[in-house]
């Protein structure tokens, strides 16, 4: 895959950071991976160019009311001017949303302009600060989910 | 005295018990007590008859015993006990059985701790070592000895303890035949938990292999050696030095020399420091073992990098200094250049915190190993303390302002967080919970009378250890013994505290100067079932030990069970149980605390009985196992982010 954000993910394959990374052609245009990263079970995200959108559809499958607040004010203080700017995901970059279906938790990330490598980073970096709140929260959500050792 | 005589005050003393129950049972029912007041005053009564419990004197002859230094003629188990003798071993812990070593290794002047189960012994051992960073030797009979102490081998295996096994095994006459009983084939047994194993079947080698195990105990990544010793080689008797192959000072058999790092590799490290904005250090095993703790705290103050620890033990950094980022874990994921130091056990990626795009320096005695699990940017193949040398001396001072302020904003969000925990657990009055006894502790030991720098603690348990670990801070090395680290065991924290405990009794290593004082043990109901008989081993010793345990009447695992009716049980205890009472019972003081307030002076009457008295000292604290639910008891059983603090997995 030739477009910018395909590129910035292989980066991170190409690093040891993903393990079985793959990235296929989908359904209208979009561009489907398959990845190993944080934890045993397979993440995928999609990729539609058309919309300048890639989503990572039900990254946390099956969660509570409580968690999911906690998940969405994560996303929410990423464009906050109290973080640090390394953190910080300015709007006019690219903008951060989540979604909930049928239980199902959703990242998306709007790419503005050619800002392709900072918006993969910003949402690599959020997803791996989401896994440590359940990390430290919700332990058994990841052992229930993502097949996280009970001891 | 005669035995007639003996019988005859035996039934003097039954008698008079006899004649003293049956009078206050009389006098009850007289007074309209009734058969319950009767058996009650029996009861009282009958214990002022009883003898007390007592540690026999051969405990002070031995102690007052001049060592032996053992020459030739000598036994192979003397020859053996002579070279442990030589390379420093500290401690010995063992139960009875492989006679002819335990008794030459006591014999030689190594202090010999005997207690009431082999596996209980092999975890004090390499607790010991965890907090001294000395050789310590676990011995088991054969057999059944030998195989109790599994466990605990595969734990040091796990820490990558240099922890020396040894066990007796039968006879090389009659191998294979099952005569008598305890055969077992140990090396295949320890296959894949040590770094070396022999059986040794040629007495004449007895040195020569006895040097291997050193060899391998004192270089690189260390890891348990097991040695097993037929009785021929055990009993072997050799006149003179010409009996023995290979019979030399270890300076010939093994060196201290330790690898340094290339002047290229240290150059590409302080050109990926100097790049870096957010640089982080995780200091683990090798750093204690090399003792390179002065080397860590001075590159870390020159360039500006905050520290973090893992691994089987903490303190290679101080929790004091602004640069400690062990309860900052909401900081790790910034971090753009993590540096690896002696993380011997490697996580793989997402078990660490840091971010996708931290690059990773990893400076590691072991060249096979570095790059396994977390894929690197450089890696370094060196003695940790030569490779922090050197590095202090080549990078420039820097500043890292903002990164540090960064790491303190996170490490106060963490300390909120603790206070908040503490608060809610405050709220609930019906039984102590964990984070009460977290806090409190953490009060107690770091921000009371005692210097912060003074109590060693060998942290153990499950779900109270998720609440006391973050309040747990280390200021000098070798002060906290992770327990659980890597192989997860529940249950040797007793053993660990032996181990513990006798470290600081001896003042051996970095517990030099807290020598004598008592020590604190964590652990949980669950973990206190399985070695709390070692208390009478901490009586007999004088170990000061203050075990506090979280009694929530279950396995931390009951909450997976909770809607399986029929495997429930398998998870619960019965309820109330008084472990303050099993300790008093084993010669240990108890204390049972069901109320929050009643905690801390719990601790401060344990702490002055274990000082004073050099006894160990149980706190029962009564919990509920509910308080892992969160729907009803927020905030449930809490999780962890490593490295740091929390950190037990790697």
């Amino acid at each position: 895959m030739t477009d910018p954000v395909s590129q910035s993910l292989q980066r991170y394959a190409d690093r040891g950071v993903f393990r079985g990374f793959r990235a296929l052609p989908g359904a209208r245009g979009r561009v489907e991976y398959q990845f190993f990263w944080l934890l045993r079970r397979p993440m995928r995200a999609h990729y539609d160019a058309r919309r300048g959108v890639l989503a990572f559809p039900a990254l946390f499958p099956g969660v509570e009311p409580g968690m999911s607040a906690e998940l969405k004010g994560l996303v929410a203080g990423r464009a906050a001017r109290d973080q640090p700017a390394h953190k910080r995901l300015d709007a006019r970059r690219a903008r951060l949303a989540s979604a909930v279906r049928k239980g199902d938790w959703s990242l998306m990330v709007t790419i503005r302009g050619a800002n392709h490598d900072c918006a993969v980073r910003g949402a690599l970096n959020l997803i791996n600060e989401l896994f440590l709140a359940l990390h430290q929260s919700y332990p058994e959500y990841l052992v229930q989910h993502f097949g996280l050792s009970t001891e | 005295m005669t035995k007639r005589a003996t019988r005859n005050l035996d039934q003097s003393r039954r008698n008079f018990l006899r004649k003293a129950v049956a009078g206050a049972t009389a006098a009850a029912a007289l007074t309209g007590r009734g058969a319950e007041a009767a058996a009650q005053t029996a009861a009282q009564l009958a214990p002022s008859a009883v003898a007390p419990i007592r540690v026999p004197a051969e405990f002070a002859a031995a102690t007052a015993a001049p060592p032996v230094s053992f020459g030739f003629p000598m036994t192979g188990a003397q020859v053996f006990a002579r070279a442990c003798k030589e390379e420093g071993v500290a401690a010995l812990f063992a139960c009875p059985g492989n006679y002819g070593i335990v008794h030459a290794l006591a014999a030689s002047g190594i202090p010999a701790y005997g207690g009431r189960h082999e596996g209980s012994m092999a975890h004090a051992a390499d607790a010991f070592i965890r907090v001294t960073g000395e050789i310590a030797v676990a011995s088991g009979t054969e057999g059944p000895g030998f195989t109790d102490m599994i466990c605990a081998i595969a734990c040091a295996n796990a820490a990558r303890t240099p922890l020396l096994i040894v066990a007796s095994n039968m006879s090389i006459a009659m191998e294979d035949t099952e005569a008598a009983i305890q055969l077992a084939y140990q090396q295949p047994t320890t296959e894949g938990m040590k770094k070396y194993g022999k059986r040794l079947i040629v007495p004449r080698r007895v040195h020569e292999y006895t040097a291997t195990a050193f060899r391998q105990l004192k270089s690189g990544v260390p890891k348990p050696v097991h040695l097993d010793f037929p009785a021929e080689v055990a009993s072997a008797r050799f006149k003179d030095a010409s009996e023995l192959e290979f019979f030399h000072d270890k300076a010939r058999y093994r060196t201290d020399s330790r690898p340094h790092p290339s002047a290229k590799d240290i150059g590409t490290a302080v050109d990926l420091i100097r790049k870096a904005e957010r640089p982080i250090i995780v200091s683990s095993n090798g750093v204690f073992y090399a003792r390179a703790w002065d080397a860590l705290k001075r590159l870390a103050e020159k360039a500006q990098i905050p520290v973090v620890e893992s691994g089987a033990m903490k303190g290679q950094f101080s929790d004091a200094s602004p640069l400690s980022a062990n309860a900052a874990p909401a900081a790790l994921a910034s971090a753009d250049l993590v540096i690896l130091v002696g993380q011997h056990c490697m996580p793989t990626v997402g078990e660490f915190a840091f971010g996708p795009d931290a690059k990773y320096i990893r400076i590691d005695q072991a060249h096979e190993d570095l790059g396994r699990n977390l894929p690197i940017d450089l890696g370094l193949v060196s003695c940790e303390r030569a490779a922090l040398e050197a590095l202090a001396d080549a990078v420039p001072a820097m500043k890292h302002d903002a990164w540090l302020a960064e790491v303190a904003a996170a490490r106060k969000r963490f300390e909120d967080q603790n206070a908040e925990y503490y608060k809610t657990g405050l709220g609930y009055t019906d039984a102590v919970h964990p984070a009460v006894i977290a806090k409190e502790l953490g009060d107690f030991l770091y921000r009371g009378n005692l210097p912060r720098e003074q109590t060693t603690v060998a942290s153990g348990g499950y779900g109270i250890a998720r609440f006391v670990r973050r309040e747990l801070r280390a200021f000098r090395p070798g002060q906290i013994m992770n327990g659980a680290y890597q192989y997860g065991a529940i249950g040797p924290d007793l053993g660990y505290a032996v181990g513990v405990a006798a470290a600081v009794q001896l003042g051996v290593g970095p517990q030099a100067a807290y020598r004598g004082h008592p020590i604190i043990c964590i652990t949980g109901d669950a973990g206190f079932g399985y070695t709390a008989m070692e208390i009478d081993t901490m009586a007999k010793y004088k170990l000061p030990v203050v075990a506090i345990v979280y009694n929530n009447n279950a396995w931390g695992t009951w909450t997976g069970a909770q809607s399986e009716p029929k495997a429930l049980p398998i998870h619960l205890f019965q309820e109330n149980l008084r472990y303050d009472k099993l300790a008093e019972s084993l010669g240990g003081y108890g204390e049972y605390v069901t109320k929050a307030a009643d905690f801390t002076p719990a601790l401060a009457r344990a702490y002055q009985v274990a000082a004073r008295e050099g006894k160990p000292a149980v706190i029962n604290c009564q919990g509920r196992k509910e308080f892992w639910d969160r729907a009803k008891y927020p905030p449930g059983m809490i999780g962890k982010i490593e490295p740091g603090l929390m950190s037990y997995y790697h």
